[in-house]
């Protein structure tokens, strides 16, 4: 064998490093394995082969460098012997390899018993060096004796050696063991104390001076025919072999492989499933548990394990149906976790090792092929997964079919010794697979917000992890723990029985899981939706919705609740910085979170399970490519245990999740108690701490510039709110004292309070200085005065109800006392009293206070002035009407109760015939989920609780009722919210006041009153952005990608719709606006177009708040189209109850009534065209429906309606309608003789709308005038004139006459308009009514409104 | 002048053809007395003849079949001189021409007799209800009120002043094909429900005018 080289077990461990060698890469296997002489000239011809290891450096120590030379190694492969603690695995799994100069692990592939304590020559290995460079593991996959061992033939048995052959032949040693080797349990020791008797005084005692008693049961299955039984030697056991090939193994037997025959355990496992011969063994009764008794057959010095010399055919139990435990699962290792607890096999199955000791850790790495035997097949109830689990049990064994290439580290695991450990020891083995996906998950989850102790806990100190899982499993969840002896003896009670009766598990999955888990529901969704489309026929299901000729898809949105989901969400409240959305958020990311009863604005660091919510998906129905999303599943164990990479890649899919805070569980309550409490000395020595009563009025939006201000230490964040005119007080309290006794000393404190409020305003009232000019104390305050004002001040004792919420005193008893901070009567006041409005300022450090803030709720603020008499007016804290929230100051929400139940009604202002609503659900229907939920409801979730009781005299009740007075009075005073249709009759009052030709500059000042608006959205989209970039609608939803955008609204109830415009900033753009959704719009201004025409305009004051959504999902194909006048704002509902007139009974109408008439175009004779002054205003977003940018500053009509004609002037939308722009742009015109309807390809430059567009771009200004008779006006007297110098082509000229004529071929519309009075027809070109004398002799009408005719309406309205 | 002299009356197809024609330059026909040149009807096309110069049809709105003409001879005109601009005119009137199918709901105007100026399918078959309606408020509130202005000379007709020999001849082809109760089923069907979609509807018998069930 020439070129081979030999190495050192002590080469191996010097390079320490992954190696792959063989002796001969080219000589067939039945080669012999090099003499002794050859080795050594070998040797001789290569020195010492470092050079052979150095030279091939191997960079990457994950990759087995393969030696290129063939490389031999020489050595002998033996038994650890107990004295030598190699590595933990050495009892267990690991044989050695020692060449002399060193030990190492050894594993061999087809482990012959011959060859064990013999030199052999290995002639393919792999070396894999352990973490600590202290030794490593020698995989044998060929080997073969020498030549000189071989010639002897030794008999393949195991024994122990001579050292203690001194025969006692007193040693009852007769009893042996034939049979077939079905399963041997690990290397255990029983304490000594507990050895029975027998053992004790057993002449082989003195094995065990040790102490404990070390071995290892293997269970044998015997047979039982005559002839076995009666073989009393092994010479007899192998003829029975040979004789009889008709055995029958069935009958089990035990033998206890004790100390020193416990080293045997490596080579037996190997010998599972094999007919073996155990000789020399004796006989015993062996009790467990003081109640079970086994006979079991215990190894002796004399004791030899062999092979039958003769092979013998022996049934296999492979295949054997041993349910549900037994069996054998051969596959590769795709995946090893948790410290080798966890193994994935073929990619699908999971293989739980519940004990290190039965692995082989060293070689069970990824891409080893394993075979498992006598394990527990368990289907784990995991509410998220379905999977198949193999479970481990002392019997189990796990052996290697194929070493791996692919993997080079090495595992190795103690056993656990903490508290989680034993925990995990006690679980049943779904139970014990889910704690392991939960460690993973934790880990993960709170990478960088606890640390690996706190979440997996120590020996004596329990982590996150068990508490959780402690708290979360159900009882039979845990099983009760045997022995060794027990579990072995008794493993066909299978422990895996009580796994049916498992509720379904959750888990609680990192968020990026989640998320990604989330996209890929969306694409499954959407691409079945396309599937769905597919088999109907259409060729799309992208629904639009075109507003003003401007297309937008539609959003679809999907509520999944969290039964179906199967996982629980885990992470800290926190509101994100760059969005300004509250979010759950842990170590792998976030998710946007709306939380209906949130009440509190100071967020903790406490941890939050949610169990139950609902998860919202909403996007745009993108047509998918599948191959681009492809997503490997989030949820699969895999993905829960290794580093789950993500990366999110739908920009047009927006995630949410709604729940209840009452539903989550806190996992780490920490102290909820407000600062001004927990110093108790600071409670003490103050005396008495004053809280000012705040409702929230409005939120100014925070504005997109936000983050720029954290830097610069400003601010724009605001709050408008209302300070009640009662002030909150604690007094000093004995906290010793019990609650019983507070109770009872509650009147008495409280007239010890009024005592001490004398003084006070005794102090009070000697400090002139404190008191404005403006109070109602007299500045020569006397004691007559001070006794006056006394008796103005009230009391009303809050009772045994103040609590904070999640805080350690909670039900604690403190109190309270409201006092009128008024100098006026109690009942004069809260009449009279002008609400005093303050202003919240949030520093950019507060941010998340602001987020928080609730409008329509109660907050206390702290007072700074210490005197216990404050004047709203008067307090220092609420100078200049603003109060400044910093990170330290605390605004505590606040609910009230009253002993007896009190309704709080907004009081409706029906007098103007507005109608209000009532803001804040309180049920939900099916597929729809509560935003905010009604402030009544949730009196649990606020920080502060105060409970107000009547008191018993009648002074006391007079003062409740009027507290109670003042505080439906503020809440209606904090804004009434009008519906929809309230809303447009406003909006119709500006419509119907009679308007002429105004001032245009008059109009550039957004003018008008501010309401607030509730109502369902029913779409939104964008249609302008200031970055002049084109974007589309899909990034409305997203907000990632824009600061602040134009928005329009389109909100509805059930009779009206109105349209909302204006610019929003992402921080104000809350979480689920979009179809379907219920909303509040605060402070939306209510003005005019240029053209008259009444809108509702966003100011950057307004603020939207979301109430509700519900599902929504688009119809195939539909394709909304609504006409430009219907979209204006005003429903033709509402419109057509303007009366039906005739035109030629105008003349007897006044000028400005409004008047309604069915009529036609006839012709145009005078018409204006402008290119828009703005552009980017419309957005290319709905290219195919593109309303042209054109701008008609006036245009003449003759309208005829069978009775009269008329000439009637209009512009803008107006004119747009009657021109049927909307319907003709999008038509092509070709400038041949030819032209053709609608265009074939809508993207086509020909478009009229295009067309139009570029003449006005090139002219500017285009006037358009008809010298044709009445009403035969055609287009042949038409004249032109332009701004610019521009030559004005044919094709121009032909657009222009064919849009003119194809206005003047429509069918019937409602105009809305009123008479023009002679002031106003003074305003038109005078000139160009002189020029039309035929014009002059009609009726002259401006119209307001233009809009289709719905036949049947109109006709059932005639008949009525 | 009469304001309704320039406007397209709404009058049924019964009373369209009982207009008087009154002798004059341009010929002027009245109604009640009024003069009126233009007229608007709404119906469905039962017949249709296409020639080079001009396509015929008959409109029959439920009380009578009115025929109308629409001149197709632009194209000549230019040729022959007229002006450039009459080809979009062309094109515009032959696209018209096109629209005008059997069984379509149509809304024509034009001049009386009618010499139709334009031509609108109707999407909702409620626009034919919704028409006669018109007809019936406009005669209410307009047609049938005294005149502002009379022609000199004219008479009004009596109602049977219509039937004279040539017009019972003209009678008996611009016999309505559809039944007067047809006209009230369809009516009420449509008052009565709710909504239809247009397309929904089922299509009415319009298509066949020799259908005998007409």
């Amino acid at each position: 064998m020439e070129g081979v080289q030999i190495l050192s077990v002590s080469d191996l461990l010097r390079v320490s490093r992954p190696l792959t060698g063989a002796a001969s890469l080219r000589s067939s296997s039945s080669s012999s394995p090099p003499s002794k002489r050859s080795k050594l000239q070998s040797i001789q011809e290569n020195p010492p082969d470092a050079p052979l290891l150095l030279s091939d450096p191997n960079p990457n120590p994950r990759i087995f460098s393969p030696l290129k030379r063939p490389v031999l190694l020489i050595g002998i492969i033996d038994l650890f012997r107990e004295d030598v603690d190699h590595c933990c695995m050495s009892r267990n799994q690991c044989l050695s390899f020692s060449d002399g100069s060193s030990r190492i692990c050894c594993s061999v592939l087809d482990l012959d018993l011959e060859i064990i304590g013999r030199e052999v020559h290995v002639l393919a290995w792999n070396f894999v060096p352990f973490k600590d460079k202290k030794g490593g593991v020698l995989e044998v996959i060929r080997w073969s004796l020498p030549a000189s061992e071989a010639a002897l033939e030794l008999a393949a048995s195991l024994s122990i050696p001579s050292t203690s052959s001194s025969q006692d032949t007193n040693l009852i040693s007769r009893s042996r063991a034939f049979g077939i080797l079905r399963s041997i349990s690990p290397v255990f020791s029983v304490p000594c104390a507990k050895q029975s008797r027998d053992q004790k005084n057993s002449p082989c005692g003195n094995l065990f001076d040790a102490g404990d008693s070390i071995g290892f049961l293997a269970d044998v299955l015997t047979c039982s025919c005559e002839l076995c039984c009666n073989s009393s030697s092994i010479a007899d056991c192998h003829s029975s072999v040979k004789e009889n090939t008709c055995h029958s193994f069935t009958k089990s037997m035990f033998v206890y492989f004790l100390t020193p025959t416990s080293w045997w355990r490596p080579v037996l496992c190997k010998l599972i499933g094999k007919l073996i011969i155990v000789s020399g063994l004796k006989k015993k009764l062996i009790f467990v548990g003081g109640k079970e008794s086994y006979v079991m057959f215990v190894t002796t010095v004399k004791s030899v394990v062999s092979l039958p010399q003769f092979p013998m055919k022996v049934k296999p139990l492979i295949g054997r149906p041993m349910s549900p435990s037994g069996g054998v699962y051969k596959g590769v290792v795709t995946g090893v976790y948790m410290q080798g607890m966890a193994v994935e096999l073929d990619g699908k199955v999971w293989l739980l090792v519940t004990d290190p000791q039965l692995a082989p850790q060293h070689c069970l790495r990824v891409g080893a092929v394993v075979s498992v035997q006598n394990f527990h097949w368990v289907h784990p109830k995991f509410s998220w997964t379905r999977m198949l689990l193999l479970g481990t049990c002392t019997r189990t064994s796990i052996d290697i079919e194929s070493f791996s290439l692919s993997e080079t580290s090495c595992r190795s695991r103690s056993q656990s010794q903490s508290l989680l450990g034993k925990l995990i020891d006690s679980l049943t083995f779904s139970a014990r697979f889910w704690v392991l996906l939960l460690i993973s998950c934790f880990k993960r989850k709170f990478a960088m917000i606890f640390s690996d102790k706190e979440i997996l806990g120590s020996k004596n100190k329990e982590g996150l992890v068990q508490t959780y899982a402690s708290n979360y499993l159900p009882s039979n969840a845990f099983q009760s723990q045997h022995g060794m002896f027990m579990n072995f003896c008794k493993h066909d009670q299978c422990p895996c029985r009580s796994e049916s009766s498992l509720e379904p598990l959750k888990l609680a999955i990192p968020i990026s899981n989640f998320i990604s888990r989330c996209e890929a529901k969306w694409v499954m969704m959407l691409s079945q939706k396309q599937q769905v489309t597919e088999i109907v026929g259409r060729k799309h299901c992208l629904d639009h919705f075109i507003c003003e000729g401007i297309s937008n898809c539609c959003m679809i949105r999907r509520i999944i609740s969290s039964e179906d989901l199967g996982f629980v969400l885990m992470g800290a409240l926190k509101v994100s910085p760059s969005s300004g959305r509250l979010q759950l958020v842990d170590a792998t990311g976030s998710v946007d979170v709306v939380i209906p009863d949130l009440l509190s604005n100071n967020i903790d660091q406490n941890i939050y399970e949610v169990k139950s919510y609902k998860l919202v998906l909403e996007g745009l129905p993108m047509q998918l490519d599948h191959w681009q999303y492809h997503f490997d599943e989030p949820l699969l164990c895999r993905n829960i245990f290794k580093h789950f990479s993500y990366k999110r890649t739908l920009n047009q899919l927006s995630v949410y999740v709604q729940f209840y805070l009452g539903d989550t569980t806190c996992l780490n309550v920490a102290s909820h108690v407000p600062s001004f409490m927990v110093g108790s000395n600071n409670l003490k020595s103050s005396g008495t701490e004053m809280f000012h009563l705040l409702l929230v009025t409005h939120k100014f939006p925070a504005n997109d510039n936000f983050q720029d201000e954290v830097m610069s230490d400003s601010s724009s964040l605001f709050a408008d709110a209302f300070v009640f005119p009662y002030n909150l007080y604690f007094r000093e309290t004995n906290e010793d004292s019990q609650l019983a006794e507070v109770m009872q000393d509650n009147q008495k404190s409280k007239s010890d309070f009024i005592d001490h409020q004398k003084d006070l305003t005794e102090e009070w009232s000697k400090q002139p200085r404190l008191v404005n000019s403006s109070s109602r104390i007299p500045l020569t305050a006397s004691r007559n005065s001070c006794q006056d004002f006394e008796r103005r001040l009230c009391n009303i004792p809050c009772s045994h109800s103040f609590t904070f919420r999640r805080s350690n005193l909670h039900g604690s008893l403190l109190p309270g006392y409201l006092c009128s901070g008024h100098s006026s009567a109690v009942q004069g006041l809260l009449a009279n009293h002008p609400a005093s409005r303050i202003l919240l300022e949030f520093k950019s450090d507060s941010f998340s206070k602001y987020q928080l803030l609730r409008l329509g709720a109660y907050y206390i603020l702290k007072c700074s002035n210490k005197g216990l008499l404050c004047y709203v007016e008067d307090c220092e804290c609420l100078a200049r009407g603003k109060v400044l929230v910093d990170s330290q100051t605390n605004l505590w929400s606040l609910s009230f109760s009253f002993d007896e139940i009190m309704q709080h009604e907004p009081a409706q202002d029906n007098s103007s015939g507005v109608s209000s609503v009532i803001v804040g659900g309180t049920t939900s229907f099916q597929n729809e989920l509560l935003f905010l939920q009604s402030l009544d409801q949730i009196q649990g979730t606020s920080d502060v609780h105060l409970h107000l009781s009547v008191g018993s005299t009648e002074p006391m009740k007079n003062e409740m009722e009027a507290v109670k007075h003042a505080l439906t009075r503020f809440l209606a005073m904090s804004g009434c919210i009008l519906s929809v249709s309230s809303c447009v009759q406003i909006m119709m009052g500006e419509l119907i006041r009679p308007s002429g030709i105004t001032d245009p500059q008059s109009s550039k000042l957004l003018q008008g009153n501010q309401i607030s608006l509730n109502g369902d959205i029913e779409n939104v989209h964008m249609y302008d952005c200031k970055s002049g970039s084109c974007m589309s609608f899909q990034y409305v939803a997203n907000g990632d990608r824009w600061r602040v955008c134009n928005i329009c609204i389109h909100v509805n109830d059930d009779h009206q719709m109105v349209r909302i415009r204006g610019g929003i900033s992402r921080c104000a753009y809350p979480v689920g606006m979009g179809p379907g959704a219920n909303a509040t719009f605060h402070r939306v201004l209510v003005t005019c177009t240029s053209s008259r025409r009444p809108e509702l305009v966003l100011t950057p004051i307004s603020f939207i708040v979301i109430n509700s959504i519900k599902e929504v999902d688009c119809q195939h194909g539909k394709e909304v189209f609504l006409p430009s006048s219907r979209l204006s704002m005003l429903d033709e509902n509402f419109l057509n109850t303007f009366s039906l007139s005739l035109i030629s009974q105008m003349k007897q109408c006044v000028d400005s009534k409004l008047v309604r008439f069915r009529c036609r175009v006839v012709a145009i004779h005078f018409l204006v065209l402008e290119s828009h002054p703005t552009g980017s205003a419309r957005l290319q977003s709905g290219r195919q429906f593109k309303m042209p940018e054109v701008k008609i500053p006036l245009a003449g009509f003759v309208l005829d309606d069978g009775s009269s004609l008329s000439c009637c002037w209009a512009d803008d939308c107006q004119a747009e309608t009657l021109l049927r722009l909307h319907e003709t742009s999008c038509q092509a015109f070709f400038c041949g003789h030819k032209f053709s309807g609608r265009a074939g390809n809508r993207n086509s430059q020909h478009t009229i709308g295009n067309q139009l567009e570029r003449i006005l771009k090139k002219n500017h200004r285009v006037i358009i005038r008809n010298y044709g008779a009445v009403p035969d006006l055609s287009c042949s007297d038409l004249t032109f004139s332009f701004d610019s110098d521009n030559i004005f082509s044919n094709s121009e000229e032909r657009l222009l006459r064919f849009i003119i004529l194809n206005a003047c071929c429509g069918s019937i519309l409602n105009v809305l308009g009123n008479k023009l009075d002679s002031d106003s027809l003074k305003q038109l070109d005078s000139e160009l009514l002189e020029s039309q004398a035929s014009i002059q002799s009609l009726q002259n009408v401006w119209v307001k409104e233009v809009w289709d005719v719905n036949p049947l309406n109109e006709a059932r309205n005639l008949l009525l | 002048m009469d304001p309704i002299q320039l406007a397209h009356v709404k009058l049924l197809t019964s009373d369209l053809l009982c207009l008087t024609v009154w002798p004059s330059n341009p010929p002027c026909s009245t109604w009640k007395g009024r003069p009126t040149s233009r007229a608007e009807t709404v119906g469905v096309v039962v017949s249709r003849e296409c020639k080079d110069k001009f396509l015929r049809f008959l409109v029959d709105d439920g009380s009578g079949c009115i025929p109308c003409i629409l001149w197709l001879n632009h194209y000549y005109l230019i040729s022959h001189g007229g002006s450039s601009n009459l080809d979009l005119m062309a094109d515009m009137i032959l696209k018209q021409s096109e629209i005008v199918q059997l069984g379509k709901l149509v809304r024509v105007r034009g001049m009386l007799q009618i010499t139709v100026r334009d031509v609108v399918v109707e999407r909702d078959p409620n626009a034919e209800v919704l028409h006669w309606l018109d007809c019936i408020r406009l005669a209410k509130q307009c047609y049938d009120l005294l005149p502002a202005v009379t022609l000199p000379g004219s008479v009004r007709n009596s109602p049977q002043d219509g039937y004279d020999q040539e017009s019972q001849e003209w009678g008996l082809l611009f016999q309505p094909k559809r039944s007067l109760s047809y006209f009230f089923f369809i009516l009420m069907q449509s008052l009565l429900r709710d909504t239809p979609s247009p397309g929904a509807r089922p299509p009415t018998p319009h298509g066949n005018p020799n259908d005998p069930s007409f």
